[in-house]
């Protein structure tokens, strides 16, 4: 029995079960309503008990789009190999057992090894090629890790993280972009790119990135979950202990054992690094553009027009905020005559708490693939770097709140108490990061002088507070209240 | 005797040894030989000056340390730690030698020495001294001929100057009392040097003769029966222009030299390092295999990291500088404490770490000196008790020899009020009687007030009472001690942090010959959730070490546990019979 008579009747039996399969899986961020899926590439790349294939699919929906997912997958007998997460099962019927070829270590093993050695493939619809590498292609453990959503990251052999993109975008990769221009910038608080594998698919001209490896780093903790760690013991020390002004309060918070603020600096630190290596770096994607006024100018609209588009929905929370329409304007409007704006260079563009992270060697910045929803195009966009630096500050002020909504609910009579520890919290961090962020910047020609640098972080932080404004209304609306008093404090 | 045997001794018969004469005991004397006894040995630290007295005088002695010696059997202990017995006029407890020949007339005699070591011996327990070979008291007859004139013999057994401006990269170690390294000596009409109080001349390590008699004083010392060292601020033995003076190369031969003498004349011997550093500076103190120099060293930096962690409630200050620990040779070892006789020793820590650890445990300044904290390890800790047992925990769980210091183990407090670094060294206290029977003295004649306070007192906090109580501190100790010491993975295994998600918690294995066992710390004084990923281990059983316990399985998926408010739990993972 030839393999390719095999793979025809696997196509079909694919293209059908993969149709309910795909909305199951933690990282498929796409329409439940799939009316087609189509192989647009299956071809083996281990043979064996069971085959392991390398296959991408086009999903269609209704609306006439059409999104491709790579799907690498093993075919073997129902007796044989068997993925020990029963979600992983795609087919299971006729002597034919499919599954996802990621879900075991067997299974993952030949993608690894392509990866590792640096390998040219060739497939039926075009080529899987891999750089870097000169990696060991014999790994005994390949593991998944449960943190990510839109990709699979693998464990291989402890020393190793093989993400797998799911998305299938033939493009060039902002991730793998930014984490060489970091990695070649000098810049350490980063996870390199050890090897890559791109899918070239005949007669298109970009290639798709399907999987990126990087070290593994040991012992790390989100810093989101750290955050939480120190708010966690705020707020049960605030609870048993009622100080008075506001002055006590911030004692309270830099004296409370699980104090976040050295952590927030070195962030901080870190950020600032960060930027000063992207301001460095060279190539016409990446080279550093003076911020002209015509930007400030085209910034200061966008973020009125974010303004007015919110206000115009009309909803009850965000009504709320038509009388501080003229006050939210002027900050953003002061965008426009800042002197001297800094630098515009290529940013992370998605920085949060949640995409750091803390190891034995102090912060790693993850994730440079920017927001995921926006285009790539606008994703490689050039901004001031305190797009950024808004959106961590942002962050803080994000933990605060959600660890007391963990906690208690508002209508509960110790909430005003906390909170305002919850602010002193939000505010002592923001400091500590703001504070040794400039320390680390002035006089790089990075960001203006401190009022500029103000001007422009205030109206980059409304402009992600907006965003989080309607983003809360359609996904959490209970949250709705965290960005939405820090627009009305804004004006204050 | 077995241990079961030794359970069933009554505590009430030992609390008797403790004022009479000791029962005679044959238990299990020292074995003949056994070079790496030190890994696996449990140490207990204390002064002469402060455990017990026995003829009334006020000040404690080898007599009444050896009326305590079945307490220390008792313990578990497997090696005492006595810091400087030596003649000294006491101005830096005893760190300034006078005689290294001789023994402080308050704590005995040479004899006394001997026979306390060779009954400790009997008990199956060694006994290591504290050697201070950098310096020597002002009152050394070494120092009083060497001022007298320039051309006396043992002028250049210290390190004298016209000017001040030699050595000036040294740092000043003392910061709080001395102001540089020079003083003036006026019948010597020379500046001498010294790194640490003005009245502790240092040695002239560049002339040979002073050497040689470090050696005489080593070998005199192991004929009386020692075990080993503990030698005092080693990094500052030599000096040379142009450098901050410390580990220097000439240094580290010094060591290498002794410790060939040691190995070529002796056996089962023990020196151990003072070296406050980094630990990337201090394995330099272990040698290399080929030209070995101390057999153990202390980890400082770990110790106040602990107390930061269980303040941020999170493992990184301990698991960063546990990544930052360089190995050792498999024959040297890490000597770990909680406390000491020193201050709570914040050198190791950066500055902001510092201002913070200033602002959690010493909120008031009298607490602060020189760049620590002089608290005990129970006020340190505000008197939790889970907060302690999870300390202890690690102390004999991390990777090392554990140090106990004297008091610790039934939670004795401190006097803050008192000079100096004496706030931690108050009468050792045995029950509740005149003096917490440390002494028949009268009250005004003890070398320090006993603490007396409602929470810490000996009143509240003794021996006798704890003994008497099974659910004691000193019952707790007493029975991790013992689990310590039935695992030879603890003194000798390999460390291995485990990745976890939840920041507070703080799990690692330990594993030796294919034994493993795991450690799951919960530094929050909440309770935790963690997910292990223990998969390589698929199909063991962990059972908990201390009752025995089986837990579930481990399977294909992550292992859950939940932990109380600043607990711990030990397991062994052991095959399944399934």
């Amino acid at each position: 029995m030839s393999v390719a008579v095999d793979l025809a009747w696997i196509r079909e039996t694919l293209e059908s079960a993969l149709v309910s399969w795909l909305p199951r899986q933690r990282w498929y961020g796409g329409d439940t309503a799939i009316s087609y899926v189509r192989c647009e590439e299956l071809a083996p790349i281990a043979d064996g008990q069971p085959v392991v294939a390398a296959c991408l699919v086009a999903v269609g929906f209704d609306d006439a789009s059409e999104v491709t997912y790579n799907v690498p997958i093993a075919v073997g007998s129902p007796a044989g190999l068997r993925p020990s997460d029963p979600g992983a099962v795609v087919h299971d019927d006729d002597g034919l057992l499919v599954f996802d070829a990621l879900a075991d270590s067997r299974t993952a093993a030949p993608l690894w090894r392509i990866v590792a050695l640096g390998e040219t493939v060739r497939l039926n619809a075009g080529r899987l090629i891999a750089g870097g590498g000169g990696l060991t292609p014999l790994a005994a453990d390949i593991s998944p890790l449960v943190r990510e959503q839109s990709n699979t990251s693998l464990v291989v052999g402890g020393d190793h993280l093989l993400k797998v993109m799911r998305r299938v975008v033939f493009a060039p990769s902002v991730e793998l972009e930014m984490s060489r221009a970091l990695a070649d910038a000098g810049f350490e608080h980063v996870a390199p790119a050890q090897a890559w594998l791109d899918y070239e698919r005949d007669g298109e001209p970009h290639a798709a990135l399907l999987a990126l490896a990087q070290p593994y780093l040991h012992n790390g903790t989100e810093g989101w979950t750290l955050a939480l760690t120190s708010l966690r013991d705020l707020y049960a020390v605030a609870e048993e202990t009622h100080p008075g002004g506001a002055a006590e309060r911030l004692l309270t918070v830099e004296e409370a054992g699980g104090s976040f603020t050295s952590e927030a600096a070195r962030l901080g630190d870190i950020t600032a690094q960060m930027h000063l290596a992207l301001a460095h770096a060279t190539g016409a994607d990446l080279a550093p553009e003076p911020i002209t006024r015509g930007l400030l100018i085209q910034w200061a609209d966008e973020i009125l027009g974010d303004l007015d588009a919110l206000i115009a929905t009309g909803v009850e929370p965000v009504r709320e905020l038509q009388p501080h329409h003229a006050a939210l304007k002027a900050r953003i409007d002061a965008l426009r005559t800042v002197a001297r704006p800094g630098l515009a260079i290529r940013i992370h563009g998605d920085y949060h708490l949640g995409q750091v992270l803390r190891t034995d060697a102090g912060w790693t910045v993850l994730d440079f693939e920017g927001e995921p929803r926006r285009p790539v195009e606008h994703r490689r966009r050039r901004h001031s770097p305190l797009r950024d630096v808004a959106g961590m500050l942002r962050s803080f002020d994000y933990a605060a709140s959600v660890a007391l909504i963990e906690r208690m609910a508002p209508t509960d009579p110790e909430w005003a108490h906390l909170a305002a520890h919850g602010r002193s919290w939000a505010s002592a961090n923001r400091d500590a990061f703001w504070s040794t962020y400039v320390e680390r910047t002035v006089g790089s020609r990075l960001i203006p002088d401190a009022g500029g640098a103000l001007t422009l972080r205030r109206a980059f932080e409304i402009q992600k507070a907006i965003y989080e404004v309607a983003y809360e209304l359609a996904h959490r609306p209970s949250w709705v209240p965290i960005p939405l008093a820090f627009l009305l404090e804004a004006t204050a | 005797m077995t241990t079961t045997g030794r359970n069933r001794r009554a505590a009430a018969e030992i609390m008797a040894a403790t004022t009479a004469v000791p029962t005679p005991v044959t238990a299990h004397p020292v074995p003949a030989s056994d070079p790496l006894w030190f890994k696996r040995a449990v140490y207990y630290e204390l002064l002469v000056r402060a455990f017990a007295d026995s003829n009334g005088d006020g000040v404690g002695d080898f007599r009444g340390l050896i009326d305590h010696l079945d307490y220390l059997e008792w313990m578990g202990v497997d090696c005492i730690w006595l810091l400087p017995f030596n003649n000294s006029p006491l101005r830096d407890g005893g760190y300034d030698i006078s005689d290294y020949y001789d023994v402080l007339p308050d704590y005995g005699s040479v004899d006394d020495v001997r026979e306390f070591v060779a009954k400790a011996h009997e008990r199956g327990m060694r006994v290591i001294m504290d050697l201070v070979i950098n310096h020597t008291s002002d009152q050394h007859a070494w120092f009083q001929q060497a001022r007298s004139s320039r051309d006396n013999p043992y002028r250049d057994w210290y390190m004298w100057s016209d000017t001040k401006q030699r050595f000036e990269q040294a740092r000043i170690i003392f910061v709080d009392s001395e102001t540089s390294n020079w003083t003036w000596d006026d019948q010597a009409g020379q500046y001498y040097f010294h790194r640490f109080f003005s009245h502790q001349p240092d040695l002239n390590y560049d002339n040979p003769r002073v050497r040689e008699e470090i050696f005489n004083i080593v070998r005199f010392w192991f004929e009386v029966g020692m075990d080993g060292f503990r030698l005092d601020a080693v990094p500052y033995l030599f000096a040379r222009e142009g450098t901050n003076c410390e580990n220097l190369p000439e240094t580290h031969q010094f060591l290498a030299d002794l410790r060939a003498m040691v190995d070529r004349e002796y056996t089962d011997k023990v020196l151990l390092a003072e070296a406050n550093q980094w630990p990337e500076d201090v394995v330099d103190y272990f040698g290399t295999e080929e030209r070995p120099e101390c057999h153990m060293c202390f980890n400082f930096p770990l110790m106040p990291r602990m107390f930061m962690a269980l303040r941020r409630e999170q493992r990184y200050p301990i698991t960063e500088i546990l990544e930052r620990t360089p190995h050792i040779p498999s024959t040297a070892q890490w000597g770990i404490f909680l406390r000491n006789h020193d201050e709570l020793t914040l050198e190791m820590v950066t500055d902001d770490e510092r201002d913070y650890m200033w602002g959690e445990y010493a909120s008031d300044p009298r607490m602060k000196l020189n760049l620590g904290i002089r608290r005990r390890l129970a006020p340190l800790l505000n008197n939790g008790r889970r907060q302690m047992e999870l300390f202890c925990g690690l102390l004999l769980s991390l990777p090392g020899s554990p140090i106990l210091y004297y008091g610790d183990e039934v939670g004795m407090g401190d006097n803050i009020y008192l000079g100096d670094r004496d706030g931690v060294r108050t009468p050792m206290q045995w029950n509740g009687d005149r003096n917490g029977g440390f002494s028949r003295s009268d009250f005004a004649q003890l070398y320090l007030p006993p603490l007396m306070d409602p929470v810490y007192g000996f009143a509240a906090v003794n021996v006798e009472a704890q003994m008497r109580n099974e659910s004691s501190l000193l019952h707790w100790m007493r029975r991790f001690v013992a689990v310590r010491k039935r695992f030879a993975v603890f003194g000798e295994g390999a460390f291995e942090a485990l990745d976890a998600a939840n920041p507070s918690v703080f799990a690692f294995l330990r594993s030796l010959d294919g034994h493993v066992v795991l450690c799951v710390n919960n530094l929050s004084r909440f309770a935790q959730p963690v997910e292990l990923d223990l998969r390589k281990f698929e199909g063991c059983t962990p059972v908990e070490m201390l009752g025995h316990v089986h837990f579930p399985r481990i399977g294909e998926l992550s292992y859950l546990l939940t932990l109380a408010p600043h607990s711990f739990l030990w397991f062994t993972i052991e095959e399944s019979n399934e």
